[in-house]
C-alpha cells in the first residue's frame, strides 16, 4: 500500500476526535457522584431555609382556614398540620360581622394617596438634587437620610399634639401626609440616585436632536425612569399600607381604622382571642402586597439604562 | 450645507478655569475638520460650545453664516455623535434614528423612508426593531451615526465617536465615517485625542493645547512643517526625536552641535529658514522624525552623521523601530508622549563617557542586521530637519 502521508492523516483524525469525546465523558462520570452530592446538599440547604422562612406564613394560612370551634379546641388529634376541616368561615366573619371592608378601603385611600404624593414630590426633588447645581445638595441629602432613620415613635407625640390642635384626630386623610415620613426619604434617595445615573449625554442627545427642555424630560428622562418611579411607588405603598404606630395613635373609632389597626381588635372577645379571624384578615391584607412585590420583581431597578451607552 | 466659524471663542468655567482661549477656526462647507489634542486641552469644550451644550464666555460662533451664540441646540440644526453613543434605551433602533424627525413632525412615511435609508448606509437593516441593549458596541456606534445622518443637518459634530471601539473595528469605522462624510458633504467637526484618526480622517487638522490653537493645516503639512514644538512632538508615532543643539558657523557653513557631534545644516534648510542666521551661537531645538534617520556608514562626503548606541529593537515586520541613545541634551516637551504611550524608555547603558545621553527612535529597514548594545552610525536626512526656538517653541523660519 502506497498511501501518502497526507491521505493517511485524514482518516486518523476521526478516531482521535471520538477518543477525546470519550475522555470528556469519562471525566464527567468520574466527577459525577461528587457533583450530585454537592447538588443534593445545596438543595437540602435551600429547603431548610425555605421551611424556616415560609412556615409562619403557612401557619397563618392554616389558622385562617379553621372554624371557631376547631380553633378553640387547639391543635391536636385530627386537627394537625392540616386542619381537620377547611372552612372559609373566618373570612366570612371578618367581612360580615366585623365589617373588614371599611378599614380595607381606609387603608387603600391612605396608602394610594400617600404613594401618589410621594412619587410627585420625590421625583421632582430627586431630579433637582441629581441635576441642578444646588448649593448644599449633599447636606440636604444627608438630612433626608437622617429623617428616614428617625425613630417613628419619637414622632408620634409631637404629631399627636399637632393633629389635636388642628382638630384632625380620628381622621384618615391627615395620614396621607403623615405617612410621607416613611416614604419620602426612601423614595427621594432612590429616585435621586437613579436620575443621577441617567447619563447626561442622553438628555444632551435629545436636545441636539431638536427637543426642548420639557420634551427632553417627557420623552427621554421620564420613560427611562419609569421603572425606578414604579419601584419607589411600590415601596411607598407597602410602607404606608403596613403602618400601625401612627394609625394606633391618631385613630380611635373603628369606622376610621386602617386595616392593620382593625385586625388587632378583630379577634378580641371577652373570653378568647380568635386568631383564626386575625389570620384571615392578615391573609387578606397580604394579598395586595404580594401582588405588588411580584410586579416589582419584573421591574428591578438595575440594568434599566442597559444599552444606552457603551457597556 | 453650511460652514462652521469660531471667532475668538473663549470659555471660562465658573471656577475660573480657562478651557478655551480665543479660538479661531473655520470649517468650510463639506470639510472634515479634526480637532485633536491631549486630554483636557479644551477640544470637547469647543465642540460642546458649537453644539450649544455649553455656554460661550466670549467670541462668536456662526453656523452657515448665522450667529448661534444664544440659540438652543435645537435651533442650530446640527447633529452630534457622542463618545458613549447616548442611545435612548427605551426606543428601538428605528425609533432612535427617527427621533429627531419625529420631533420635527415629519409624516411617518417620510420618517420610515429616511430611517431605512440611513439603516442601509450603515448596514443596520436587520436590527431596526431591537433595543440598543441587545446590540454590540460596533452596532451601537452605527446607530449613533445613523441618528446623526438621518437629520441631513447643517453640520456634524463628533466627540471621539470611535474611542470606545476595539482596535480592529475602529480602523474599519474610521474609513466608513470618512466615506459617509464625503458622500454627504456636510461640514464636520470631529474631536479626537488619537492622532492616527486625525491624520487619516481630516481634510484639515487643528491641534489644540491648553485651550489654545497650535496649528490648523492639512495632515501632511502638519506632519512635515509643524508650527511649534508641541505640534512636532504630538503629531507622529513614534514621536519626532527632539534634542537641544547649538547653531555654529564654521568653514562657511552652518552646523548644529549636539553634544560632541555636529551635523551640517544644508543649503536647502538655510534657504527655507532665513531666520536661522539670527541664532548663531545660540541653542535651538532640533527635531528629526524617526523615518529620516538611516543606519549607515561614515562617508567622507557626508559630514552629517550621528553616533548612537542601540537600546532596544522592535520589529514590526515591515520595519524595525530602533531605540537608541545619543550623547545630546534631550528635549521632551509636553505632548511628546501620546496618550497610552509608555513614557519610560529603557535605561541607558551609557556611551562610555560620563556625558548625558538622550533617547531617540529610528525606523529602519528590517533587513539591516542590528544588535542591542551595538554602536551604530545614524545618517539623518538633513533636508527634513526641524528647528524651533527654545523659548517660544515656534518653528524657525523667517
Amino acid at each position: 500500500m502506497a498511501t501518502t502521508p497526507a491521505s493517511a492523516a485524514l482518516p486518523a483524525s476521526t478516531p482521535s476526535s471520538t477518543e477525546s469525546a470519550q475522555v470528556v465523558s469519562q471525566w464527567r462520570k468520574s466527577r459525577g457522584p461528587r457533583h450530585l452530592g454537592n447538588q443534593l446538599l445545596f438543595y437540602l440547604g435551600v429547603l431548610v431555609v425555605l421551611l424556616i422562612a415560609l412556615f409562619p406564613f403557612y401557619w397563618i394560612l392554616r389558622t385562617s382556614l379553621e372554624s371557631n370551634s376547631e380553633f378553640v379546641q387547639g391543635v391536636g388529634g385530627a386537627n394537625g398540620i392540616i386542619p381537620a376541616h377547611l372552612t372559609l368561615s373566618s373570612y366570612i366573619d371578618d367581612f360580615t360581622q366585623l365589617h373588614f371592608l371599611t378599614p380595607l378601603i381606609n387603608s387603600a385611600i391612605v396608602a394610594l394617596g400617600c404613594t401618589l404624593v410621594t412619587i410627585v414630590v420625590a421625583s421632582l426633588a430627586g431630579y433637582a438634587l441629581a441635576r441642578l447645581p444646588i448649593r448644599g445638595a449633599g447636606v440636604i441629602l444627608t438630612f433626608v437620610l437622617l429623617a428616614g432613620f428617625f425613630p417613628i415613635l419619637a414622632l408620634v407625640g409631637p404629631l399627636f399634639l399637632l393633629l389635636r390642635d388642628l382638630g384632625l384626630l380620628n381622621n384618615i386623610y391627615p395620614l396621607i401626609i403623615i405617612y410621607l415620613v416613611y416614604t419620602l426619604p426612601l423614595a427621594t434617595w432612590l429616585l435621586r440616585n437613579f436620575f443621577g445615573q441617567i447619563p447626561r449625554e442622553l438628555e444632551e442627545a435629545a436636545l441636539v436632536d431638536g427637543a426642548t427642555r420639557l420634551q427632553t424630560l417627557r420623552k427621554v428622562v421620564v420613560p427611562v425612569s419609569i421603572p425606578a418611579v414604579f419601584t419607589a411607588g411600590i415601596l411607598s405603598f407597602i410602607l404606608a399600607w403596613n403602618d400601625f404606630a401612627f394609625a394606633l395613635s391618631f385613630l380611635d373609632t373603628p369606622g376610621h381604622f386602617t386595616a392593620p389597626l382593625a385586625i388587632v381588635v378583630f379577634g378580641q372577645s371577652q373570653f378568647a382571642t380568635y386568631y383564626n379571624r386575625i389570620d384571615a384578615a392578615v391573609v387578606v391584607i397580604t394579598i395586595p402586597i404580594a401582588i405588588l412585590v411580584l410586579i416589582a420583581q419584573r421591574r428591578i431597578v438595575s440594568g434599566l439604562t442597559a444599552g444606552s451607552l457603551k457597556g | 450645507m453650511a460652514t462652521i466659524e469660531l471667532d475668538q471663542v473663549t470659555k471660562v468655567y465658573p471656577n475660573k478655569t480657562q478651557a478655551v482661549t480665543q479660538l479661531n477656526l473655520e470649517v468650510a462647507d463639506g470639510e472634515f475638520m479634526v480637532l485633536v489634542g491631549p486630554s483636557g486641552c479644551g477640544k470637547t469644550t469647543a465642540l460642546r460650545m458649537v453644539a450649544g451644550l455649553e455656554e460661550i464666555s466670549g467670541g462668536t460662533i456662526r453656523i452657515g453664516g448665522r450667529v448661534v451664540n444664544d440659540l438652543s441646540p435645537k435651533e442650530r440644526d446640527i447633529a452630534m455623535v457622542f463618545q458613549n453613543y447616548a442611545l435612548y434605551p427605551h426606543m428601538t433602533v428605528a425609533e432612535n434614528i427617527g427621533f429627531s424627525l419625529k420631533l420635527r413632525r415629519l409624516d411617518s412615511v417620510e420618517i420610515k423612508r429616511r430611517v431605512q435609508e440611513a439603516a442601509q448606509t450603515l448596514g443596520l437593516e436587520g436590527m431596526l426593531n431591537v433595543k440598543p441593549a441587545s446590540l454590540s458596541g460596533g452596532q451601537r456606534q452605527r446607530v449613533a451615526m445613523g441618528r446623526a445622518l438621518v437629520r441631513e443637518p447643517a453640520a456634524f459634530l463628533m466627540d471621539e465617536p470611535l474611542s470606545n471601539l476595539d482596535a480592529k473595528l475602529r480602523v474599519q469605522m474610521r474609513a466608513e465615517v470618512s466615506r459617509i462624510q464625503r458622500r454627504l458633504g456636510v461640514a464636520t467637526l470631529y474631536v479626537t485625542h488619537d492622532q492616527t484618526e486625525a491624520m487619516t480622517m481630516g481634510d484639515r487638522v487643528a491641534v489644540l493645547a491648553h485651550g489654545t490653537l497650535q496649528q490648523c493645516e492639512p495632515p501632511q503639512i502638519l506632519y512635515d512643517h509643524p508650527a511649534n514644538l508641541f505640534v512636532a512632538a504630538f503629531i507622529g508615532s513614534p514621536a519626532m526625536n527632539l534634542y537641544e543643539g547649538e547653531v555654529e558657523v564654521a568653514e562657511g557653513q552652518i552646523w548644529l552641535r549636539l553634544g560632541d557631534q555636529r551635523i551640517l545644516v544644508p543649503p536647502s534648510q538655510q534657504e527655507a529658514r532665513p531666520g536661522l542666521a539670527a541664532y548663531k551661537g545660540r541653542k535651538v531645538a532640533m527635531g528629526i522624525r524617526p523615518e529620516h534617520l538611516a543606519i549607515g556608514h561614515e562617508l567622507p562626503d557626508n559630514p552629517s552623521v550621528l553616533h548612537a548606541e542601540i537600546d532596544l529593537l522592535e520589529s514590526l515586520g515591515a520595519e524595525i523601530i530602533v531605540h537608541f541613545r545619543i550623547k545630546a541634551d534631550h528635549l521632551r516637551p509636553e505632548g511628546a508622549a501620546a496618550e497610552g504611550e509608555d513614557e519610560t524608555l529603557p535605561l541607558t547603558i551609557g556611551l562610555g563617557g560620563s556625558d548625558k545621553t538622550a533617547p531617540g527612535v529610528a525606523r529602519v529597514d528590517p533587513r539591516v542586521p542590528l544588535k542591542v548594545g551595538e554602536s551604530v552610525t545614524l545618517v539623518p536626512d538633513t533636508d527634513h530637519l526641524q528647528l524651533f526656538d527654545l523659548e517660544t517653541g515656534a518653528a524657525i523660519y523667517d
